[in-house]
């Protein structure tokens, strides 16, 4: 079997956002409340409905990208929330929040989800999401045969 | 790579997006979203929750 990178970075990505969301879907109150410590000037009504449909789109996305299901789209879905996680985390970098990224869920409070280094996870996922989308690994196909005349061997011993 | 290679194929990954699978996917968590809060009863966030029962019974004679 031919080791393939990019099959590899695609399943890693995918379960990562299967775990993320997983662990997420359990508490959306702590999610709402690690949202709203971001102080991004949305209404609370659009911050909870993040917070209970997030999740379950990390997860559909997340299992896409394990199975190779719709690579295109789920790879640009991919790409995107990861240019979110880097664009809120950015900002909350910037503006010297002190706050848990709340990436996965409230499993632990402690150095890994501090915003500086949730950011530099979420760029090496962008990174790995833009990769991974851009270079699709397409299935190995037998060659389309259009006559008997295919089916003849080209080579006699 | 070149960056205009970079942007090339960037562009070309683009336009392979379908609207209407990725239109699927944002409405089908949504959907799984919404219909998780209504079940979850005292801990939505959506939905309102639903009133405390109050059970009455009569003193003891």
């Amino acid at each position: 079997m031919k080791f393939d990178p990019a099959t590899l970075v695609r399943c890693l990505l995918g379960a990562i956002f299967v775990v993320a969301g997983a662990l997420k879907i359990g508490a959306p109150g702590d999610f709402h409340t690690d949202l709203a410590a971001y102080a991004i000037p949305l209404p609370d009504f659009t911050l909870r409905l993040i917070a209970v449909a997030f999740p379950f789109l990390e997860i559909f996305c997340g299992a896409a990208l394990l199975v190779g299901y719709w690579p295109e789209t789920v790879g640009a879905l991919a790409a995107g929330l990861c240019l979110g996680f880097v664009l809120m985390l950015g900002q909350a970098v910037l503006r010297g929040l002190e706050l848990n990224c709340g990436c996965l869920g409230n499993i632990e409070s402690g150095w890994f989800q501090q915003p500086p280094v949730a950011l530099a996870r979420a760029a090496l996922m962008l990174w790995a999401a833009i990769w991974s989308w851009c270079n699709p690994v397409m299935p190995a196909r037998p060659p389309r045969l259009t006559s008997r005349a295919d089916l003849a061997p080209t080579q006699t011993l | 790579m070149s960056p205009r290679g970079i942007i090339g194929k960037l562009g070309r990954a683009l336009r392979a997006v379908s609207v209407r699978r990725m239109a699927v996917l944002l409405v089908a968590a949504v959907a799984a979203g919404l219909g998780t809060d209504w079940l979850r009863g005292d801990g939505r966030l959506i939905f309102p929750r639903p009133l405390p029962v109050f059970t009455t019974t009569p003193p003891a004679r």
